[in-house]
């Protein structure tokens, strides 16, 4: 998967929001904001190039925070979901 | 993560980000709080879109998201006249306050409105109409709303 071209974690209202960058709208009624653990996986692929699969976010939680592998994989695939279902990542 | 939450931001916090982001060229979309500016946004139910000050945005007429002057108080009113430095303002809902504000104190126009699922563009025939019928009701508005309050209560 990959980080959609212009799309990047900001600071809105003290919150990690993915916005689009250049003119958009940016609509408060739908913002998408991260939780601190999917903001910084967020910035780890961004630092990467933008792609990632899966399993390298259920990595970077096991390296990150102190959570089993089993855990991590199954958070990894709902966020990658999430992301999907927002629109901010692309297959 | 992955749950659709509705989060209440405080006033100040949101207002540095969308001045912010409006500096930066976004436009913004807001949900209207408050009654100030009833019937023609209402309370929770409407929305609005507001874009940076464009050259022919500033009119009688123009909503604007203003801080008044001073005063740390954000308002989404409407401009109703024009003054040397700056614009009084007033709320559709109000039948008696008014507000100054400073040009240099303007965030953004209010570029469209979406009144109960209903876009109206800032400018056309419909947003001057629903505007301009208000306007000349001035008079009786206080009669109006209490009657519009009324059969708002009763549904």
């Amino acid at each position: 998967m990959k980080i959609k071209e212009g799309f990047v974690l900001r600071d809105v209202c003290n919150s990690n929001v993915v916005v689009a960058q250049g003119v958009e709208n940016i609509d408060f009624n739908k913002i998408i904001k991260l939780n601190d653990s999917a903001a910084y996986l967020w910035k780890q692929i961004e630092t990467d190039g933008g792609s990632f699969t899966p399993d390298k976010l259920a990595d970077l939680l096991v390296k990150e925070y102190d959570i089993d592998r089993e855990t991590a994989s199954t958070d990894a695939v709902t966020l990658s979901q999430s992301w999907l279902d927002a629109g901010i990542v692309a297959e | 993560m992955d749950s659709v939450r509705k989060e209440i931001v405080g006033n100040e916090l949101l207002m540095q980000s969308i001045k912010e982001l409006i500096k930066e060229g976004h436009t913004v979309t807001l949900t209207v709080k408050g009654v100030s500016m009833t019937p023609f946004l209402i309370n929770q139910r409407d929305s609005v879109v507001i874009a940076p000050l464009t050259t022919s945005s500033l009119n009688i007429g123009t909503i604007v998201l203003a801080k008044e002057k001073n005063r740390d108080r954000y308002l989404l009113h409407r401009i109703v006249k024009q003054r040397k430095d700056g614009y009084q303002l007033r709320g559709d809902g109000n039948c008696y306050g008014t507000e100054e504000i400073a040009t240099e104190d303007i965030v953004g126009y209010v570029k469209s409105a979406t009144r109960n699922k209903v876009r109206v563009d800032y400018g056309t025939l419909k947003w001057r109409l629903l505007w301009y019928i208000w306007r000349y009701m001035l008079p009786i508005r206080r009669l109006l709303l209490a009657i519009y309050n009324h059969i708002i209560k009763r549904k």
